[in-house]
Order: C-alpha cells, then sequence, then structure tokens
C-alpha cells in the first residue's frame, strides 16, 4: 500500500507538469528596430525548454515569450543573452496567459 | 586603364556592405554574437557606350562578439566591352568593424562604429589591381522602428603593383531608410517595405604608371540611389540603382550610366 501510495504521488506529479499552464513573459528590451533584429534573439529564445513561442511588439520595444510556467526567467540570464546579441535588456512582466495565436 | 579605374571604384562602391540597413555601403547596427548573414548581390554596371561589368557579390559576416564583427567579400566579375571581353574572380576583402558607442532606447538605438581592412588581390585575369590596399572608415547609424539614417566615410589607400598604382579613393554617403508598409505596426507585424533613398559622394585620384600620372583616370561622382528593401525576420530582398548625378572626371575617363544593384541578406 506504501509503494502505491508513492507511485501514485509521482505519477501524479509527472502528470501536473506535463499539464503545465503556459505564461507569458513580456521582455522590454531597447534597440531592436526591425524584424531582422529580433530573429536571433528569438532563436535563442526557442532554445530554451519549455519555450512555445517567441513573438514581437516592435513599436514598444517588447519581446513576448510563451512558455511553461515551469520556465524561469532571471534578469541577470536575459542580460546576457540579449548582450550577446547586441541589445539592451530592460525588464520583464509576466502575463498568466500567452496572447492569442 | 580607363576601365581598371572603373572596376576600381565599382569595387569601393559594393564592399562593405554586408548587413541589415544601406543598399550601397556599411550599417553599424549589431551581428549577434557567433551568428552569421550571407549576403549575396548582383551589381550591374553600365558605362558611357563602352563597358558593361556585372558582378555576383558573396559577402559573409561573422560576430565575433557583440561589439566587433568580421566582414569578408569575394566577387565573381564578368566585363563586356567593345574591345576586351573577360570574367573571373576579383579582388577580395576582409574588414573588421568595431562599435564604440551604443545607445539603445524604446524602439530604437544610435551607434557608431569605425572599421578597417585590406583589399587582398585575388583576381583572375586582372580583374582589378594586383596590389594590397588598406581602408580605413567610420559609420554612424540612428535606427527607429519608422526610419534609419545612416551616415558613413571612408579612405582607402592603394598601392603599387607591376608599376601601376591606382588612385586612392575618398568617399562619403548617406542613406535613409524609410517604412512605407504597414503604415501602422500591430502585434502580428512580421514584415517590412522600406523606401530607401541614398547618397553617395565618390571621389578618385589619377592613377600612375611609373610614376607617372594619367591625366584621363579619376575624378569624382555623386550617385542618388532610389531603392527598396523587404525586410523579414531571416532575410532582406532589395532592389536600386545607382544614379550618377554629377561626374567631374579628369580628361575623357570614362563616365558612369548607372548601376543597378539587387540583393539578398540572410540571417542564419
Amino acid at each position: 500500500m506504501k509503494r502505491l501510495l508513492i507511485t501514485t504521488g509521482i505519477a501524479m506529479l509527472v502528470a501536473g507538469n506535463a499539464f503545465a499552464a503556459d505564461v507569458q513573459y513580456n521582455m522590454r528590451v531597447d534597440g531592436i528596430t526591425c524584424p531582422f533584429c529580433v530573429a536571433t534573439s528569438a532563436k535563442a529564445l526557442k532554445k530554451i525548454d519549455g519555450v512555445k513561442k517567441v513573438s514581437s511588439d516592435l513599436e514598444n520595444g517588447i519581446i513576448k515569450v510563451c512558455a511553461d510556467e515551469n520556465v524561469k526567467f532571471t534578469d541577470e540570464q536575459l542580460t546576457k543573452l540579449f548582450v550577446e546579441k547586441g541589445f539592451t535588456y530592460r525588464s520583464m512582466e509576466k502575463q498568466k496567459q500567452c496572447d492569442p495565436a | 586603364m580607363k576601365k581598371i579605374i572603373i572596376i576600381l571604384t565599382l569595387n569601393i562602391v559594393w564592399a562593405g556592405t554586408a548587413q541589415a540597413a544601406p543598399l550601397t555601403f556599411n550599417t553599424a547596427l549589431p551581428i549577434s554574437k557567433n551568428e552569421y548573414i550571407l549576403r549575396e548581390q548582383l551589381i550591374i554596371s553600365n558605362s558611357v557606350g563602352d563597358l558593361t561589368e556585372t558582378n555576383i557579390v558573396s559577402t559573409l559576416v561573422y560576430g565575433v562578439s557583440p561589439n566587433f564583427a568580421v566582414f569578408g567579400t569575394i566577387p565573381y566579375t564578368n566585363i563586356d566591352s567593345k574591345t576586351n571581353d573577360k570574367q573571373g574572380i576579383g579582388n577580395s576583402k576582409i574588414f573588421g568593424r568595431y562599435t564604440i558607442y551604443q545607445n539603445d532606447f524604446q524602439g530604437g538605438t544610435f551607434r557608431i562604429a569605425p572599421f578597417a581592412g585590406v583589399k587582398i588581390p585575388t583576381n583572375q585575369d586582372n580583374i582589378g589591381t594586383e596590389s594590397w590596399d588598406v581602408f580605413s572608415g567610420i559609420v554612424v547609424t540612428y535606427g527607429s522602428v519608422d526610419w534609419e539614417l545612416d551616415g558613413q566615410v571612408s579612405y582607402q589607400i592603394n598601392t603599387e603593383s607591376n608599376q601601376f598604382e591606382a588612385g586612392d579613393v575618398a568617399r562619403a554617403d548617406i542613406s535613409l531608410q524609410y517604412r512605407i508598409l504597414p503604415l501602422i505596426l500591430n502585434a502580428n507585424t512580421d514584415s517590412f517595405i522600406n523606401a530607401v533613398l541614398e547618397v553617395n559622394l565618390i571621389d578618385t585620384g589619377q592613377s600612375k604608371t611609373n610614376g607617372i600620372s594619367d591625366l584621363n583616370s579619376g575624378g569624382t561622382t555623386l550617385f542618388l540611389a532610389p531603392g527598396l528593401q523587404y525586410v523579414a525576420e531571416r532575410y532582406i530582398a532589395e532592389i536600386g540603382v545607382q544614379i550618377p548625378v554629377i561626374q567631374n572626371l579628369n580628361g575623357t575617363a570614362l563616365e558612369n550610366d548607372y548601376i543597378f544593384r539587387t540583393g539578398l541578406r540572410i540571417n542564419f
């Protein structure tokens, strides 16, 4: 019985992760001016496990990342990522749901 | 000899362009670290009734760091004239560009980047000169989501080889790219169409053979270059024509009719 309970518990945890809800991170990145500029940053973000979609709002300098809620970004990580792409990361806001496709 | 001077001038015109932005020269916008951009161009130059030169120019750019990029360019050239037809690989260029100033803001950027490099005599069948030449310059870019302005000045010192020395080349360029479509950006915008207008001022010194100046070589040309760009996430397609509006050339040096150019830049 004890083994059955442990197995059930693990299965529930795994199932919980498998059906994790999606959230959206809105990253304010300065210096991006055109779709061509965004491409390499989007490529790097898409390589992160759990990231499902990357889009951009060029007018407001926002890169939108739709990802599993288990994916966690840090300011340090994003600062480094965008510096290597040639741009300046400023801040990030978490949104409970991804924008509709 | 006049033809060699024309070819040298064209070489200056199309070298150094590999990234987003202007049609006829470079930009200070970044190349991401460890990323490549490939640019392929078709450039057709016609000079007054005597010479048509067709170049297929391949340029590869690599981002060594966020601030430093290396550019390599090599042309395949076909020269068609009344007296002499030839084709083959032309002279290559390798140069580095370093961003010394960067001010990023919401939806825009301002950058300054000097560059320097060398022209390598990789040509076949005397397409261009046999000398190793050096060049340097600085490019400034102000970019926003609506428009971008690039300016560049550069100078190439040409050296002697086989008793021939081409004249040095000084140039100044300005490019304005203005987004004409879409008129209003929204969350689904993933491509732009830009109208482009550029001005190229090119001054070429007199060439020398055995130390004696050729009085029918060199001079100053001012080009006006309208064009269009389609800017997408992974590529930029572009087309334009350089029209000489002022040609103050020495002696009987050949005047240029036009330079047609089209190309594709691919972001890997």
